[in-house]
Formats: C-alpha cells, structure tokens, sequence
C-alpha cells in the first residue's frame, strides 16, 4: 500500500476560501477607516477637553486584532491555493487529495503554513527522516548538520511535538554521541548554528505534553556522558525548558558535579560543561521555591545535610555564577525564614552549610580554588542576617566540639574578611546585631542575646587577627566601634557601678592616641567613631531605660535628649558625655555594667 | 442635550468642548459597530468556506478562529463603553461648571457682605 492511499482524504473547495478572503479583507477596510477616524476623534478630544478625561479603548490592541484577522484570512486563501495545486480530483469545484499530498505541497510551495496541525502525518514522517539522519551523522562523526537543520520546516523547527519525535526515535545514546562530536568542533565563544539547533530542539523535546520528563531524557541523566550532552546543549541553547525538566537536571547536576563527570581525556566539548552547568542553575534560581528545595529539599538519593557545604566547597574554582544564583534565591525565598524571623530547618541547612562549605576551601586556597566574590558575598549576607544563630552554632557542651565549631567559624570569617566591602558588611551588620540586643536586655534584663552576638564579635576579631590582609581593615572598625566603647563604659562604671568620674574614656582616648600616632588620621577617626559610639550607648540607656530606673538631666550637664543627640565630636562634648554619665543613677551604671559583662563573656572563646 | 452653563463672575471656566465630546462618541459608536461587523461578515464568510471543507488544513483553521472572534466581541464592547463615557463627560463638565459657579458666586457674596460691613463701622 502506497503512503498515497494510507493517507486521508483532505478537501476543500478552494473558491470558497478565497471569498472569505476578500470578504474579510473589504469589511477590515472599513473597520480600519472607522479606527483612523476614532483615532483623530480621541486627539481632538485629549486637546480641547482636557479638564474632564474619558479613558478611551485600546485602539492599538483593536488594530492589531484587525491585522491578525487580516492575516488569517490570507493564509485561509493560501490554503486555498495549496488545494488547487494538490487537487487529485478529476474537476468540478471541490478540490480532493490526500492529507500527506496536500502537507508536501504546503512544506514544498506555502511554508508560511506549514504548522504541525496541517502537515499532521508529514510532520511524523519528516521527524523520523531527521533522526535517521542525525543518528547516522553520530555514527560517521560528522559534525555538520547544516543538511539536517535546512530540512526541516521553520514552523516545525519550534513546535514541541516534532521535537519529541525526533528524538524519541534518535535515542539518547545517539543524542549524547552526536552532541560530544559537534561540541567537539566547536567553542562556547564561537557557537556553531548546528549546536544551538540541537539544543533548542532538546529544550523543546526533553518534556512529555503533560510536563513530565521524557524516558529519553531520564536515560540522559542517569549516566555521565548523558548528563554531559545536557550539560553542553544548555551552554549552547538559551530556549527554556520545561519547569519539571529543569528540576530533574538541575538535581542531577548538582548530584554530579562537572569535576566528577568530566571526562579523563582532555576535550574541546569540556569547556562548555562548566557553563553548561551554571547555565542551568541560574535558570533553576529563577523558579519560585526551586533552590531551597535543591538545596535543602527532600530528595531520595542524597540527604539533605550537608548538600549545601559540598556544593559550595566543590564550586570553588570553577564557573560560580549558577551556585551563586542559587545560594542567593534559596536563602531570599520566603520560605527559608519562619514568620517570626527565624530560620527554617530548611534555611538553617542552607545558612550553616553555606558556612561549613566557605570554611572548607579556606582562604589561603590558591587562586585557582577559590570562591567567586558572589558566593563569598552570599555567605557574608547569611552571616549578617543570622548573627545570633550563627554564634549560637559555635557553642557546645563538649569542648573539643565547641573548638571545631569556633575554628570553621574563624575559618569561614577569615575568608569573607579578604575583601574590605564584605568586611565593612560584617561589621555593620554586628553593629546592628548589638544594638539591638542591647535594647533587649536594657528591657528584659536577658542577657543571652548579647552574649551570642558578643560571641560571634570574639569569633570575627579571632578571623582579623588570623587575616593576613593589609592593611587589616578589620582593626579600626572592630577595636573602636565594638569593643572600646563597652571597655571605656565597664572601667567608667566598674563591675558595679563604682570608680565615676575617672574619665577613663579620655584615657582610652589618649591612649588610642599614642598607639596610633604614626598613622595620621586613623587616630582622629578612631576617637570621632568613639565619641559617636558612647553617645549612641548613652542615647540607647535614654529611649530604654532599665527597670526601675530613672533618667537624670538636672545637673548633669545636659538639658534633655535633643542636646545628647546634638553634641559633636571632640574632647569638651566627650567630657559632657562623662559628667552627664555620672549623674546617672545606680541603677543606670548596673544596667550598662551588665551589658558589658554579658558581652565579654560572649567575646570569651575556647582557646 | 446637556449644555454647559458659562462661567460665573469670578468663576474658572472649566476646558471643555461638548462638541468634541460628542464626535468622539460617534467615533467610537460606529467602531465598534465596526468590529461587529467585521466578526459577523467573517462567520458568515466562514460558514461559506467551511462548506466541504475537511482535513488537517480545516482543523487548523477551526482552532485558530474563537481567539480572533472573542478579541474583536471584547474590542467591541470596550468602544461602546468608551463611548457612552464620552457622551456622559458632558454632563460631568456642566456639573463642575455649576460646582465652580456656586462657589465663585458665593465667595463674591461673602466680600461684598464684608465689604457692607466695614462701610457701617467706619465712623
């Protein structure tokens, strides 16, 4: 039986369809003269009505609907055409022929119709006629398939069906083979066209209709080779694929990493692996709720603890901009963070993991393992955002645990302090940490907030001390605006209170003087960041007043809070502060004395 | 047929043409007879193509149409709601006329009460 006969019988009487044509097209004319002139009558409305506004109707939506029926009309006249061409009938005005004799007059003479619907059958037969053709490309090595891509019709070339035929009947053996070949013969810099097609037409083949991942696909990711194919498409594609594909891949890739699936020979096609890979995990931070779940998500093969750690530690050196995406997507989804601010086991994983995976690589890696400023920039963030948790992580009943956990900490840190930007983050960001904590023991009298931010203090001087980064940035920042002002408070007070009056913020200040006379300027900046940090702990006993206690302005040098909040910097404003500071009652001097103690106990760390 | 009231003494002239108004209407009343137009000539066309017409190339063209025909149903409406706002943005701008009169008519009342005021007291 010829294809002929199997085929079914199309008709059409193709007078018909070229009437509607003009029909359509003399009514379009009317209606788009009726548009012009609504046009004019809006202008001149808009122009002599402008204190009453009439919204009007969408004209350009109501022009390009006019062009769309326009242009339908004419494609239903070039269906009439092909019927005339292709009619197999003796004569009369219905025109007959077969389904597939009228798809390969439409493929050969109107390719502007040739959609998947009118070429039905052809559509199966030029989709296996493409994968015969590709699987012997793969055979013969060839990695030209210029012939192959021209063959198939423009509308074909991006519809999902034809796409799935053809490779369902290539197979993902041939698919991954032909893909090493062409990749073989081409550069992520110089993509080849037959490259780019091959992996727009698996972005768009690699799904079933109903969204789930196709056999062939699922064999591609089960074994090296197949993964890498994927990985090379996506360095080549930038057609989207389907969101549950892109889960499946990115889930395999970060299962397999590139260092692992790379193969042992040296090869042109492995210079796309790496951005193959950042390719699909950049896209995978795009979709809502996808990175945490990767990261921190159920899944059968691997448990989730740890996942985190070993994608970062392994990313380091290599392409980092996808394992940046995602790191940044899964720790901003909502869903990281409970109503109450808190941390989700889910985010938890991706915070501490995310510092275990920084502390591993370590800052002294060579420059060819290190993290990218991006990754580093991820985890400074996390830091930031979680101080207390990321302290209280540090503590443990056990010592030895205690130490490793201080240790991967000051690790961690030591890297992130490598940049000054990411240093000044960190510092700013245990300022606001401490302010804050402050508030709530001034309050409540609960100290164990204070402590925790105290400690991570103690952990990030632990890093600057380790830094061997000039000009240690750390040092002013951290020695000035953390610690002096609470030690020049605690020998102002004393455990309990006592010793008012000695100044002793002046000595520090002299003696900050001293150390640092031999670096001009640093000195008067040091002392201007003091002043500025005593007044705001005064400012801070002022708005939260301990219980009980009482805020004395009569005689104490200061009128109320406006003149606290306005003095400057220098020695006669600090000397305000210290006679406005010994006014203060008992009960004023045992509150801040608490906050000090608190704090350096927090600051106390394992040795 | 709502005319705008002029301007009192002392009133703001509200910036409007009820002539444009109502040209704007027509305009849109008769695109959107238009566009119902356009959509009954092209099922009627339609009706007339489909005679005999079977096939791939005749599926295609069924699943293509009720996109093209609810665009031009809603443009249709839109026009006709957009028209009947202009016609009615005449009778908003007699009203903010009146409201602009009364007021400016009122604070002329109230200066010239002032005024009578001051005349009693001065000795």
């Amino acid at each position: 039986m010829s294809p002929s006969s199997a085929s079914p019988v199309s008709s059409a009487r193709p007078d018909n369809l070229h009437r509607y044509q003009q029909e359509v097209t003399r009514r379009d004319h009317l209606a788009a003269r009726s548009l012009r002139q609504a046009r004019a009558a809006v202008a001149e409305y808009e122009a002599s009505c402008p204190d009453v506004a009439v919204t009007p109707p969408p004209l350009g939506a109501i022009g390009a609907a006019l062009g769309r029926l326009r242009a339908f009309a004419a494609e239903v006249a070039a269906v009439g055409d092909a019927f005339e061409v292709a009619d197999q009938s003796p004569g009369g005005t219905i025109a007959r022929t077969t389904d597939e004799a009228l798809a390969r007059v439409v493929v050969d003479r109107f390719p502007r119709l040739a959609n998947a619907t009118i070429l039905a059958g052809l559509g199966a037969d030029l989709a296996e006629d493409v994968a015969d053709d590709l699987e012997r490309a793969s055979i013969e090595d060839r990695t030209d398939l210029a012939e192959v891509r021209e063959s198939v019709p423009a509308a074909l070339a991006t519809d999902a069906g034809f796409a799935r035929a053809v490779l369902r009947r290539l197979g993902p053996d041939h698919l991954a083979l032909l893909t090493q070949h062409v990749a073989d013969a081409t550069s992520p810099a110089a993509l080849s066209p037959d490259l780019v097609w091959l992996g727009d037409l698996v972005a768009r083949g690699s799904g079933e209709p109903d969204g789930s991942v196709s056999e062939g696909t699922g064999a591609l990711l089960a074994t090296r080779a197949g993964r890498n194919a994927l990985r090379i498409l996506r360095a080549a594609s930038t057609v989207p694929l389907a969101p549950t594909v892109l889960r499946e891949l990115a889930r395999a890739l970060l299962a397999h990493p590139v260092r692992a699936d790379r193969p042992p020979t040296h090869s042109p096609m492995n210079a796309f692996l790496e951005p193959g890979d950042s390719r699909v995990l950049q896209a995978a931070a795009h979709v809502p709720g996808l990175a945490l779940s990767l990261l921190a998500g159920p899944d059968p093969s691997r448990p989730a603890h740890g996942r985190t750690a070993r994608l970062v530690a392994r990313a380091a050196g290599t392409e980092q901009r996808g394992v940046a995406a995602l790191l940044e997507a899964a720790l901003a989804d909502p869903a990281a963070t409970a109503r109450d601010g808190a941390l989700t086991p889910a985010g938890l994983e991706v915070v501490l993991g995310l510092i275990s995976g920084v502390a591993r690589v370590g800052h002294s890696a060579t420059p060819a393992h290190r993290l990218s400023d991006d990754v580093l920039l991820a985890a400074t963030r996390a830091v930031v955002a979680h101080p207390e948790l990321v302290a209280q992580r540090t503590t443990s009943s056990e010592p030895a645990v205690e130490r490793a956990r201080v240790d991967e900490l000051t690790s961690a840190l030591q890297h992130l302090a490598e940049s000054p930007s990411r240093v000044a983050l960190l510092t700013d960001g245990l300022q606001a940490a401490r302010r804050e904590v402050q508030v709530v023991t001034l309050e409540t009298g609960d100290v164990f907030g204070l402590e925790l931010v105290g400690r991570l203090h103690g952990v990030l001087a632990r890093a600057a001390e380790r830094a061997d980064v000039p000009p240690r940035p750390f040092d002013p920042l951290l020695d000035v605006a953390g610690a002096a002002t609470l030690t020049g408070l605690a020998a102002a007070f004393g455990a309990k209170g006592s010793a008012l009056g000695r100044a002793p913020v002046a000595a520090l200040r002299d003696g900050a003087s001293e150390l640092l006379a031999e670096e001009p300027g640093t000195a008067a900046l040091r002392l201007s960041q003091q002043m500025a940090s005593t007044r705001e702990l005064a400012l801070l006993v002022v708005d939260h007043p301990p219980p009980g206690a009482t805020i004395t302005w009569v005689g104490s040098g200061l009128a109320n809070r406006a003149e606290l909040e306005a003095l400057g910097p220098g020695e006669a404003e600090q000397a305000v502060i210290d006679q406005w500071l010994a006014a203060q009652s008992p009960a004023v001097h045992d509150a801040l004395a608490r906050l000090e103690t608190a704090y350096e106990r927090g600051r106390t760390l394992p040795e | 047929m709502t005319d705008i009231p002029p301007p009192a003494d002392g009133a703001t002239a509200v910036r409007f043409d009820p002539a444009a108004a109502r040209a704007l209407a027509a305009a849109l009343d008769d695109l959107a007879w238009h566009l119902d137009q356009a959509r009954a000539t092209e099922a009627a066309a339609f009706e007339h193509a489909a005679v005999d017409w079977r096939g791939p190339a005749a599926v295609w063209a069924d699943r293509q149409r009720p996109a093209l025909i609810e665009s031009l149903l809603r443009l249709a409406r839109h026009c006709e709601e957009a028209a009947a706002a202009a016609l009615a943005s005449i009778q908003q701008a007699a009203s903010a006329q009146a409201g602009l009169n009364a007021a400016a008519t009122v604070a002329r009342q109230q200066a010239e009460a002032r005024a009578a005021l001051t005349e009693v007291h001065v000795p």
